[in-house]
């Protein structure tokens, strides 16, 4: 009985040492947006753009493969490491909020999107890579979406992306160091507080 | 012709206006853009003229036109981009691009019922962009400073004067015959691509705290990975 056990338990934790260990940054990428794109169909109104559900939506399925410290650290820049604890974590819930509403404009597209991944060329790094995709919807040319992927403890995490060429991080960092450098991190952390609110009360209109 | 004229003088006055904001030197945040003061004074123009006339116009095109038409005449336009598209992929001296290129721009204007509809995406052959300012580049041509023109919006002193080029290539000049037509037609052009950003507009919000900087951007990123392709 207690060997039976440990067989199944070793072969359990082997199976999810070998899942994490082969899961390609690619398949990461492909079952999650697959997952959301499903999601998305079978909720009215997360394509309605209600922002509980794309909240909702975003913590289930968006935030467990996103290294979202690092994200917030490299937009707010070299000034991240001067900045408090509890600026911090100021930092990463009004980015958040700021990137949600980045997105929730075009959610309404995701119904009827395809995403292509495309294979992975030549060589590359085992920690740090980019995953190239093209998202297509009827009626408008594809759109390339890449991530920055890193690979941490809990498998591949996103760390940056890019819509049409535009990297988004890289976007923010050099509106925000000019805001940093002018007004401090707490400058920073109200203007886009600010930025939000002004965002929210247009999506609600 | 008189259009032409008239493009000219703005960037030549746009360059000589520039060159005097060098020479004042504006402090700018990116060595990239040299003339960062004036290109301003121009984005805000470009902005006030967008707000006021052409945003409008392109909110009433999508409210008032079907989706189906919109899409046969961003398809139209982008079918005489095929035929620029291949002309500049064969001076890069590119030839299966060209090919590609000539094909869409044949089986478009043929079975999609002079390019109307885009049945080539259907087929599989990609669609790709190119222009004289990416041409200059594939020779060695540098971007120079950045520059924001009137009404034209984001560009560089390259791919500025590779747009005069495309201007006068542009075969929309060959389907229009009075003068009439050209800018009608080209106005719905500008209202086309301008109606297509609509839906984008909260992300740019959302992008955009120094709605400048997020254009200049933008427009870097974007024409990287358009000469990289």
């Amino acid at each position: 009985m207690f060997i039976k056990l440990l067989i199944t338990m070793l072969l359990g934790s082997f199976a999810q040492f070998s899942a994490a260990e082969t899961a390609k940054p690619e398949d990461v990428i492909s079952s999650i947006t697959l997952e959301i794109i499903n999601e998305i169909k079978s909720k009215p109104d997360l394509a309605s753009g209600n922002l509980g559900s794309i909240n909702q939506l975003v913590d289930k399925k968006v935030m467990p493969i996103l290294d979202f410290e690092k994200m917030t650290s490299l937009a707010v820049g070299k000034e991240w490491r001067s900045a408090t604890e509890s600026q911090k974590s100021s930092l990463m819930k009004v980015f958040r909020q700021l990137l949600l509403l980045t997105y929730s404009g075009s959610i309404k597209f995701a119904e009827q999107a395809k995403v292509q991944i495309l294979p992975p060329r030549g060589k590359r790094n085992k920690k740090n890579v980019i995953v190239k995709t093209r998202v297509s919807v009827p009626g408008r040319q594809a759109v390339p979406i890449n991530y920055r992927m890193k690979m941490t403890e809990g498998g591949w995490k996103i760390y940056d992306l890019n819509v049409l060429g535009l990297w988004l991080v890289e976007n923010y960092r050099v509106q925000f160091s000019q805001i940093v450098s002018s007004k401090g991190i707490n400058g920073l952390i109200k203007e886009i507080d600010e930025k939000n609110r002004k965002l929210m009360s247009k999506s609600n209109s | 012709m008189k259009t032409h004229c008239l493009v000219t003088i703005i960037l030549f006055s746009l360059l000589v206006s520039g060159c005097a904001g060098l020479l004042r030197h504006e402090g700018s945040s990116d060595p990239r853009d040299p003339w960062e003061g004036t290109n301003r004074a121009i984005f805000n123009f470009n902005e006030s003229v967008d707000k006021t006339i052409l945003k409008p116009l392109a909110q009433g095109y999508e409210k008032n036109v079907p989706q189906k038409m919109r899409m046969h005449i961003t398809n139209f336009f982008s079918n005489l981009s095929d035929l620029m598209t291949a002309i500049q992929h064969a001076l890069q001296l590119d030839f299966r691009s060209s090919t590609e290129s000539a094909t869409r721009f044949l089986v478009n204007s043929t079975v999609g019922i002079l390019g109307f509809n885009d049945v080539a995406s259907k087929f599989g052959v990609a669609k790709t962009d190119e222009d004289t300012g990416q041409t200059l580049g594939r020779y060695g041509v540098s971007t120079g400073p950045y520059v924001v023109l009137p009404l034209f919006g984001p560009s560089s002193v390259r791919d500025g004067l590779g747009g005069i080029v495309d201007l006068f290539a542009n075969p929309l000049n060959d389907i229009a015959r009075d003068t009439e037509t050209k800018v009608a037609v080209n106005a719905l052009k500008g209202v086309d691509a301008r109606a297509r950003v609509l839906s984008a507009e909260q992300a740019f919000e959302a992008l955009a705290f120094d709605r400048y900087v997020a254009m200049r951007s933008a427009y870097f990123a974007i024409r990287e990975a358009q000469i990289e392709d």
